[in-house]
């Protein structure tokens, strides 16, 4: 088990080190690259040579490559061309809002186990019916379009929720800040929602057709016992692994969700900074939420092979 | 002295005068469309000397939407208009201010007064005895004098250095007084000497001047000396304001004033319209709807610095340098249609070089108004005969124009753009349009090898005229003047028109150089563009001017 | 988005709805055989397949039937109600919204082929590298899907969309190429499960190639997995579009797209609804059937995986 987890860690080291490369040399490539963003006309020649000497966009690639790396690994991620504040000060300002929302998001999500659950037990009945057809809706309809058209709709006739923002200031209570969630947070837990749904159906079905269920029905076992003891217990080993691609769904999402509900969270940071040409906060972003992706499925791992013996991968 | 000066909100705080429409957003977030630009344009205060207000209506908060937040508060360092508008709400800017009902006269600000020696060149300002930051300390000349050395030192970066150029001495003989000369006698002199918004010199002299890190001023200043301090900001979400009891011209009614970012102008119109902000710009099409709110009002006025939007020729290109192809393009394009159904009527058609605000406006200049027929007719007398598929031919070359606009999130420009293309492709043209986000539509525009016919651009004008000729100048292509017009002629008379201290003469100076321009026509002149904002009936104490609302933010106040 | 990671990032330890069978004459036939009899999937062929035939189309019907063009601008009549001669209505242009729908509907359903046709081709030829070679080739080609698949999917492309700026094909041809990781790992996993089986030795020991292995045992069973991943890398594309358009990333006007429509028209919403419902529904039912099909198609391959 030991040498499993370390197997893995440092196969993960490997992969960020890989995604390093990766988003660099992206950046680099960009037509105009790091320096476009110094071609406003409105600042002179001599400062725009100053800034760039303070960027130290003057020394050959390899070489920035190294000295960002390096800087990376003590979290400093240099300072955004925008502000000159260190990048990570910015990350730090909005990174709680996202993962607020994204825990919130994955643990709405979870009413999907429940629901795919019920579907199961009565499977070929409405309950089961509706829940495939709504599945299949959610899937085919952009949720951050549907939030959207909740919010233009709420905001022409009755208005349960807030508009978006974190909370009204001057009044930053938890009772408020749980008001404020409630939508982005339900919009955001259609992914999960639907993912965990299907896969419950789909995983209880299937070990409610295999015969240790059989042989407790036949023993006597009651009902209640049969799904609880045997069938759930089963049936949710797999989950955790969802959860780990669940976790890479939610904060891609962050992006579109945060924009539509206002929400100050690293993902509008990233719109903006694509935008802007921000290349120190893209590549500062595309790191982080390559290592939350890689943590997350890290940790998916191994809670799956200590949960699930029978499986180890190599 | 005579009273022509230049409009200094947008030269103390802006560019050298002129602001590429959206390359001020465009630092900050590029989504922004015009009208984002102007309400935060609106937020900047240029108070007036009248200090009273009734104490019957202290207390209360606003709350304003805005589509984007600010880079910083460091009034040095900042290009975008959303700092900006920030920065007003803290800082004072300058020792004059500009009338609101009068843009091109100067009133007292934080100089009580002020002369101007007959060397035309030395201005003395005197500072009011009872100004204070916010933490009681008294703002002295010192503060002004220090923070111009910071400023002009070319180690520090300040983007728009060149506006400090023409100060020779900026000297203190004692707290009170401010001595400032110039290198030459300028109409715009006074402006050019009240360039600097001070900062609390025993504060900012303990820290650095460039790094935030090591200032915690930049992000969060804690002494301010304008109407508001800043109480809290979180980055993206908002930012809260709390009266300045100190400010000089008497604490505002208003106990707080929160900016609240939304990711755009409908949300903001939704927020506006339910009562959860006070206060929003929004798009043209909204207009109506916000009218007809019952708990809305909208505020709208005429620039004195109006934003005037127009297509750009590049004239680098053969068949653009021919006067009469650029007439009968010109005659392609209806305004009215433009202005009904794109602006919603928030704008009013312009043919000159400078807006109908301007007191140096020409009516005369000539017209080319919707004359699809006179198009075709000028682009035959000038060679151009259509070709076997309709697109006109002159020596072998067909009539390929390319269109670029910029940000490609302005949606006003986007569809101006587009029905130009129609327009131009209905009298023989064939025509290509791009939208390009901010950074590489001014790379493309700007910047070899100039690959474009017209560009769809605005410009923010000011009250003097005189900023303009950066514009038509041979020393500003490519930056400024994207399309490489020269005329020698146009240049000689800006540079008489701001040593010409007679009003009469100026104005022939001014109305002359529209005339040549006109004539050139290096641009088509589109429209000139209304402004308006949106204000919940709450709050009371706003009276439009020509500079806009928020002359008089202190006075307004919580029904 | 799940629509993105159903596709590719889901972590499956085994490959899905791939039945190992002797290749035989009457598979493909008995597959839609089945597939004739499930009432909801031939539902969703006949919708998809309208849906293309009407935005192939579009230049003919614009012209012979509704006598419009799509770039005719009319700006006294913009935000027209739908009604006659304007089925759809106007935009704030006062073109005909139905005709750009249609020629909008050709931008996104091709961005969504080549997606598909890209992710296939990268996906199936690195995954039947990847398993028949094995070895260090594996390990490679591994390590590759492993980056990928580890950067969020919508950072990549707004990291590459901004970098690159492209065009609608340049656009999907990205999209694909950082989207074939799920397909890879399928073919992989169908390549090594089958190269183990006795038949294949048997195969090489009667002196077949390693192509003709290819050929005869592996690429019937390809079929399946392939056409099933088409279907969701198809709709997944359409709605990545979308929601770049949204942000502003994906197609740039004024070439329309139904991503970028509808991100156009949500300005609207209030005054002119009918302009953000078209390009909606469009992108709705056009994933909707595709999902469908795919669903059908995926059982009707192998009715024993059918939850």
């Amino acid at each position: 088990m030991a040498r499993f987890i370390v197997r893995r860690i440092i196969q993960s080291l490997f992969l960020l080190l890989g995604i390093s490369v990766l988003s660099y040399a992206m950046m680099r490539a960009a037509p105009g690259g790091p320096e476009s963003y110094f071609d406003d006309p409105k600042i002179p020649p001599s400062t725009r040579e100053l800034l760039r000497q303070q960027f130290g966009l003057n020394e050959p690639v390899p070489v920035q490559y190294g000295k960002w790396l390096w800087n990376a690994l003590h979290l400093n991620f240099g300072y955004s061309f925008i502000d000159r504040r260190p990048v990570i000060d910015k990350i730090l300002e909005r990174l709680p809002a996202t993962i607020e929302l994204s825990l919130a998001s994955l643990l709405l999500g979870f009413i999907g186990i429940p629901m795919g659950v019920y579907a199961a037990m009565n499977r070929g009945k409405l309950p089961d019916y509706l829940l495939r057809v709504l599945t299949v809706i959610g899937n085919a309809v952009p949720h951050w379009w549907l939030g959207l058209m909740i919010l233009v709709i709420s905001a022409n006739t009755i208005r349960l929720f807030p508009l978006g923002g974190m909370y009204t200031s001057g009044n930053d209570t938890l009772p408020d800040r749980l008001w404020h969630l409630v939508l982005p947070a339900a919009i955001g837990a259609m992914g999960g929602w639907i993912v965990f749904s299907r896969y419950l159906r789909s995983e209880v079905l299937e070990v409610l057709g295999q015969d240790f269920v059989r042989t407790a029905r036949a023993k006597g076992v009651r009902e209640p016992v049969v799904m609880s003891r045997h069938v759930l217990r089963n049936a949710l080993i797999p989950v955790v692994t969802i959860m780990g691609g669940t976790l890479a769904t939610l904060v891609s999402g962050s992006v579109l969700f945060e924009s539509t509900f206002s929400w100050p969270g690293i993902g509008r940071m990233a719109v903006a900074a694509a935008f802007q040409r921000d290349y120190p906060v893209l590549m500062a972003l595309t790191m982080l939420t390559s290592f939350l992706v890689i943590a997350g499925n890290l940790l998916a791992d191994i809670a799956y092979g200590w949960v699930d013996p029978r499986v180890r991968y190599d | 002295m005579a009273a022509a000066g230049g409009q200094r909100r947008l030269r103390l705080l802006g560019t050298l005068a002129l602001v590429v429409l959206l390359g001020a957003c465009g630092a900050a977030d590029p989504r922004t469309d015009p009208n984002a630009e102007r309400a935060a344009q609106g937020a900047s205060t240029a108070p007036t000397a009248e200090a009273a207000h009734t104490s019957a209506h202290v207390g209360g908060s606003m709350t304003a939407a805005a589509v984007s937040d600010a880079v910083s508060f460091h009034p040095y360092k900042v290009t975008d208009s959303a700092s900006r508008a920030y920065l007003s709400l803290v800082y004072t800017g300058g020792l004059l201010s500009a009338d609101p009902f009068d843009p091109s006269a100067r009133r007292p600000q934080m100089a009580e007064s002020w002369s101007l020696a007959d060397d035309r060149v030395t201005y003395t300002f005197h500072l009011r005895p009872d100004l204070r930051w916010s933490d009681g300390y008294p703002i002295t000349s010192a503060d002004f004098k220090w923070t111009f050395e910071q400023a002009r030192n070319p180690d520090n970066g300040y983007p728009y250095l060149s506006n400090l150029k023409p100060i020779v001495s900026y000297e203190a003989p004692d707290p009170l007084t401010l001595v400032v000369t110039l290198d030459e006698p300028l109409v715009v002199g006074l402006d050019n000497a009240d360039a600097i918004v001070p900062l609390p010199k025993h504060i900012w002299e303990q820290y650095d001047w460039n790094d935030p890190s090591r200032n915690p001023e930049i992000m969060n200043p804690t002494v301010a000396s304008g109407p508001f301090k800043l109480k809290e900001w979180q980055r993206d979400s908002h930012a809260t304001f709390v009266a300045n009891d100190l400010y000089f011209k008497g604490r505002p009614n208003l106990d707080s004033y929160t900016i609240q970012i939304v990711p755009n102008q409908q949300i903001a119109f939704q927020k506006l319209r339910a009562g959860e902000v006070d206060r929003a710009s929004f798009e043209p099409e909204y207009y109506e709807q916000a009218k007809r709110l019952d708990n809305v009002t909208v505020y709208e006025w005429w620039p004195a610095s109006a934003q005037w939007s127009f297509l750009g020729f590049n004239l680098r290109r053969p068949a653009l340098q021919d006067v009469k192809v650029r007439r009968a393009l010109a005659h392609a394009i209806d305004r009215a249609p433009i202005i009904e159904r794109i602006q919603f009527n928030l704008a009013q058609p312009t043919y000159s070089a400078f807006p109908p605000t301007c007191w140096c406006y020409n009516p005369d200049v000539p017209h080319y108004d919707y004359d699809p027929a006179l198009a075709r007719q000028l682009l035959a007398e000038a060679g151009w005969t259509p070709g076997p598929d309709g697109v006109l031919v002159k020596d072998g070359q067909r009539l390929k124009l390319r269109i670029l606009y910029g940000p490609n999130s302005s949606k006003v420009r986007e569809r101006i753009g587009t029905v130009a293309q129609e327009e131009f492709r209905k009298i023989g043209a064939e025509v290509e349009l791009q939208g390009l986000e901010w950074a590489a539509f001014l790379d493309a525009a700007s910047s070899p090898p100039f690959d474009w016919d017209l560009v769809v651009l605005g410009w923010n004008s000011t009250v003097d005229p005189h900023w303009s000729y950066q514009i038509w100048s041979e020393s500003t292509i490519p930056k400024l003047n994207m399309g490489a017009y020269v005329n020698k002629r146009v240049e000689e008379l800006y540079a008489q028109g701001v040593h010409e201290f007679d009003l009469e003469k100026r104005k022939q100076i001014y109305q002359e150089i529209q005339q040549i321009i006109s004539d050139d026509e290096p641009y088509i002149f589109l429209t000139v563009n209304e402004a308006y904002v949106g204000i919940n009936n709450r709050i009371g104490g706003i009276e439009v001017s020509p500079l806009g609302i928020d002359y008089n933010i202190e006075k307004w106040y919580v029904k | 988005m799940a629509e993105v990671t159903r596709a590719s990032e889901q972590r499956v330890t085994a490959p899905v709805g791939a039945a190992e069978q002797r290749p035989s004459p009457g598979y493909l036939e008995l597959t839609w055989r089945r597939l004739r009899r499930d009432r909801v999937s031939m539902f969703a062929i006949y919708l998809f397949a309208a849906i293309c035939l009407l935005t192939l189309a579009a230049p003919l019907i614009a012209t012979y039937v509704l006598h419009t063009d799509p770039n005719a601008q009319n700006l006294r009549n913009n935000f027209a109600m739908p009604g006659p001669g304007n089925w759809l209505g106007t935009d704030e242009l006062g073109r005909d919204n139905l005709t750009r729908v249609l020629y909008a509907g050709q931008v996104s359903l091709r961005i969504g082929f080549v997606v598909a046709i890209v992710s296939l081709l990268l996906g199936v030829s690195l995954g039947l590298v990847a398993g028949f070679y094995g070895g260090l080739v594996d390990d490679l080609i591994n390590a590759v899907v492993q980056v990928l698949l580890n950067i969020p999917t919508l950072f990549l492309l707004i990291l590459l969309s901004v970098t690159f700026r492209p065009d609608p094909t340049g656009l999907a041809i990205i999209i694909g190429a950082i989207g074939w990781m799920g397909t890879a790992r399928q073919v992989r996993g169908l390549c090594l499960s089958v190269a183990r089986r006795d038949y294949v030795d048997a195969a090489r020991v009667l002196g077949a190639s390693d192509v003709r292995i290819l050929y005869r045992h592996i690429l019937p069973n390809l079929v399946s997995v392939v056409s099933v991943v088409a279907g969701f890398e198809i709709a997944s594309a359409i709605l990545v579009e979308s929601g770049l358009s949204y942000l502003g990333l994906g197609v740039q006007p004024p070439t329309a797209s139904w991503g970028n429509m509808l991100q156009n028209s949500l300005d609207y919403v209030t005054r002119a609804p009918w302009l953000v419902a078209a390009p909606g529904l469009m992108i709705f039912l056009t994933v909707l059937s595709i999902f469908l099909l795919a669903d059908g198609l995926r059982d009707a391959f192998d009715p024993r995986m059918r939850a």
